[in-house]
């Protein structure tokens, strides 16, 4: 499901930088190392030109995979987040990781709930991109959007993130709207023999990994993994400690077979079981009233999948993917069921030297289940959906220079009924030059959550004089739309050396049929207590208009020293159709950044130190509620031989503690704390 | 304050790397497509005169940057300087005595190999299936050191003489179906 393989870098035009002090003094700080870099260049470097053959097989490569060269001919803004990336992060979540990707938007709501979104519409419910871990989709169609505490892995086992910023419907189908997310893990060819891996810390108390990997008869392999993390609270607004812990367990295996020169297969699964704190408002929609409350949060699932790969004799590739996935989560005290079982079949065929196609035929059934409580149920509480799909996209060598993609989607859902997502992409790209130019035109949908069609929950309630309440009450309509992007991308990257290459990317999106709240006429239903409901409805009444773009550069200062800036705006307005009077359902406006801007620094001191440092800096967001904030993270850490590397890693250190996100549907907004903690990790 | 403070320290620390250690995986591959040009004896038709530098062509995509002219630069193997070119497309015409085809170039030369079959040119590729599709060397990395394979068969076709001392380095394959 890679089709835009590829590793890019990205950085934009947009506004110049409104800096605070803390963007400027890191542009310059930057500036002084770019000139302190170059004495250092080249300086002992293995002489190669003297080495015979048997010498030269014995020099260590930095490599840029495979999948990079094809790079500069993905018609779409790209980053790729590699194993290097991954272990020199420090990260001990994937949304930490994700956070050096230009122009995603990672915020912490508290210690284990996230906003994280690309190019607008961040919230805990952002629903407009798609993640997938290797193809299994883990965006709920229950709520929509992504429990990001439910998908964490030992980040030992990513081989790549692929992170594609804008539409990818065509390939990934409904809500890769804004983006795509994809993480593979590493082959189990990849990961033989044993690992353990521990942590702890001032937020993160514990982390453990335990794996082991090795042959599974004559043609596979296998790893198997244990898994425990144990995060710490963070602060409440007044700085005092929120009760936001939480622990996870899991589980997981996966195996690869060669099954001959033509077959391959890979099976793998997982088991997970979460048990967090949250401190929650009782209204989603805050008054002053509101009781605030602690609640325990209970998630456990698992998922298997199994994907063989064939050849054909023409030469042509066929992929055949299923899976089961299943969670059951206990937010607001209720319990929620999903299931979700999935097959998909794709074909790759290079049809002469002009024409790479790809098509692909998809099903899914998932049953989506609430118990039904006092304040938010399902009606039904139970429902099955299937959604079908079918895609075809071509790939055609126009000229040497010019590469045309054309592609179409077609789905049908339980909720809005058939759909086509089409794109065309463009590629400019004269053999043996260094520069690149893209260009793509993309239709995307949101299709309805099961929320969007058949939730009721108490958004509002407020007493009112003696003996009566107001109450606001949110209601599915089973008639809702899907929201609809038309999107169009000019891109332009560049390689100017070996060392040195930039990545900007441009978008103008137009959002129509986007939800809103629609209020109902008033209820009123004698008591006690008497109550006047307001009943919202969900419906399709606005539309948006947003501009901006992700400008990043990576720069191998010298052999030693790696420099990664970026760079992302975004601009947007949405409005309520004139024949609209409630409120827009998902904000695009003020719950995403206008700038952001990101350094990462990567250095090798001598003895095997590796000591990386990450700035990143995040506008204020425009409700106004969080002021702009930096945050910096540092990682120093040395290897032992091939087997042993012992980290210390400071997070959040630039402030004891700070305000992200802020309040999301009614889950209380805590601040990270700056926070410290050691790792050791053994191969054996 | 103590930001940047923080700020300056890292920044300082950062300063004081000294430099070692890792090169560019098309650094040492350049180097590997220069020693070929020793080991390897291509058939006397293959050059008009004595002098006539051996060729290495890129097809379409270069990932060396500049490292592949660096890497020949004033070297002079048998009496013959070494020359780097740059092809778009597969042909008879190029006179390549070394074809290089880079990972991004693999569907171009699967499509069109055949065109060069039995021309007298080592074929020099980095992908998966490159030398079992008639490829004459292909790189592989294997835990970070770039290693490789020779099509012996393909070889011969091309009337190429492999020195004893190349091939007992490398990896022998064979061309499938």
């Amino acid at each position: 499901m890679n089709r835009l393989g590829g590793r890019a870098t990205q950085f934009t035009s947009g506004r110049t930088l409104r800096a605070g002090g803390l963007i400027v003094k890191p542009v310059l700080a930057a500036g002084l190392l770019v000139s302190a870099a170059g004495w250092a260049q080249n300086l002992a470097q293995p002489d190669l030109s003297r080495m015979d053959v048997e010498d030269l097989m014995n020099v260590e490569v930095t490599s840029v995979s495979k999948r990079e060269q094809k790079l500069s001919r993905t018609a779409a803004a790209i980053f790729v987040i590699n194993r290097e990336d991954i272990r020199r992060s420090g990260a001990t979540s994937i949304p930490d990781l994700l956070r050096m990707v230009p122009g995603v938007d990672v915020q912490q709501i508290d210690a284990n709930a996230w906003a994280i979104s690309i190019r607008g519409f961040n919230s805990r419910y952002s629903n407009k991109v798609l993640v997938l871990i290797d193809g299994r989709t883990v965006y709920t169609p229950a709520f929509s959007g992504v429990y990001w505490e439910q998908i964490d892995m030992p980040l030992e086992n990513i081989d790549r993130i692929e992170v594609i910023r804008g539409p990818g419907a065509t390939v990934w189908g409904a809500n890769a709207v804004n983006g795509v997310i994809s993480i593979f893990t590493k082959s189990s060819k990849e990961t033989r023999g044993g690992m353990v891996s521990a942590a702890a810390g001032s937020q993160v108390h514990g982390l453990g990994t335990v794996q082991y990997g090795g042959p599974a008869g004559k043609h596979g392999t296998y790893r198997a993994f244990g898994n425990y993390l144990a995060v710490g609270n963070s602060a409440a607004a007044d700085g005092s400690p929120a009760d936001d812990h939480w622990t996870r367990a899991h589980a997981g295996f996966r195996s690869d077979w060669e099954l001959s020169d033509r077959d391959s297969l890979m099976v793998q699964g997982d088991l997970f079981a979460n048990r967090a704190s949250q401190t929650r408002r009782s209204n989603f929609v805050g008054t002053p009233y509101d009781r605030i409350f602690n609640q325990d949060m209970d998630q456990t699932g698992g998922d298997l999948l199994a994907r063989w790969n064939h050849t054909l004799d023409n030469g042509s590739q066929t992929s055949f993917q299923t899976y089961f996935d299943t969670y059951r989560r206990t937010d607001f005290g209720l319990p929620e069921v999903l299931r979700t079982f999935d097959l998909d079949f794709q074909h790759h065929i290079t049809q002469g030297d002009r024409n790479d196609i790809v098509w692909g035929l998809g099903y899914r059934v998932s049953n989506s289940a609430l118990s039904p409580g006092y304040f938010l149920g399902f009606t039904p509480p139970s429902q099955t959906t299937s959604l079908f799909s079918a895609f075809l996209q071509d790939e055609i060598r126009a000229s040497d220079s010019l590469w045309v993609t054309v592609g179409c989607k077609v789905e049908h859902n339980s909720y809005s009924g058939l759909e086509t997502e089409p794109s065309v992409r463009l590629v400019w790209n004269e053999p043996g030059s260094r520069h690149t130019i893209w260009a793509a035109a993309s239709k995307a949908l949101r299709q309805p959550a099961r929320a969007d069609t058949a939730i009721a929950v108490d958004l509002q309630k407020i007493p009112i004089g003696a003996g009566s309440v107001q109450l606001m009450r949110l209601y599915g309509n089973p008639r809702i739309e899907d929201e609809e992007l038309r999107d169009y991308e000019l891109g332009y990257r560049s390689e100017f050396s070996k060392r040195l290459s930039f990545d900007v990317a441009t978008f103008l999106s137009f959002y129509r049929h986007l939800e809103t709240f629609e209020p109902q006429p008033l209820v009123v239903s004698p008591g006690p207590p008497k109550q006047f409901e307001i009943p919202m409805l969900f419906d399709n009444k606005a539309h948006a208009v947003s501009y901006g773009g992700e400008v990043s550069l990576n720069w191998r200062a010298t052999s030693r020293w790696r420099l990664s800036p970026g760079y992302s705006y975004l601009h947007a307005t949405l409005r309520q159709d004139p024949a609209s009077q409630g409120l827009a359902g998902y904000t695009l406006a003020t719950g995403f950044p206008q700038n952001m801007f990101q350094i990462r620094s990567l250095v090798n001191l001598p003895r095997k130190v590796e000591f990386d440092q990450s700035l990143y800096y995040t506008a204020r967001l425009p409700g106004g509620t969080i002021p702009g904030h930096a945050r910096l993270d540092l990682r120093l850490a040395r290897r032992f031989g091939e087997f042993t590397e012992i980290s210390v890693v400071g997070q959040n250190l630039l402030r004891p503690r700070a305000a992200e996100y802020g309040d999301s549907w009614g889950v209380i907004g805590t601040q990270a704390v700056r926070s410290v903690y050691g790792k050791i990790t053994w191969r054996f | 304050m103590r930001s940047h403070l923080m700020l300056a320290v890292v920044l300082g620390l950062a300063v004081t790397a000294v430099l070692w250690g890792q090169v560019d995986e098309y650094q040492v591959k350049a180097f590997f497509l220069y020693n070929f040009t020793r080991y390897v004896e291509w058939p006397a038709q293959r050059f008009n005169s004595p002098s006539d530098p051996i060729v290495i062509c890129i097809l379409g995509q270069n990932p060396f940057g500049s490292a592949l002219e660096l890497a020949v630069h004033g070297k002079v193997v048998a009496g013959r300087t070494v020359v780097v070119r740059r092809i778009a497309e597969i042909n008879t015409q190029c006179n390549c005595h070394i074809l290089f085809v880079g990972a991004s170039e693999q569907r171009q030369f699967r499509s069109s190999a055949g065109v060069l079959r039995g021309s007298g040119v080592l074929t020099v590729g980095e992908s998966k299936a490159f030398a079992s599709d008639g490829g004459v060397i292909n790189f592989k990395l294997e835990n970070g050191k770039v290693r490789f394979e020779i099509n012996v068969q393909a070889a011969g076709q091309e009337q190429l003489r492999i020195s004893s001392k190349l091939l007992s380095l490398a990896e022998i394959v064979k061309t499938k179906g």
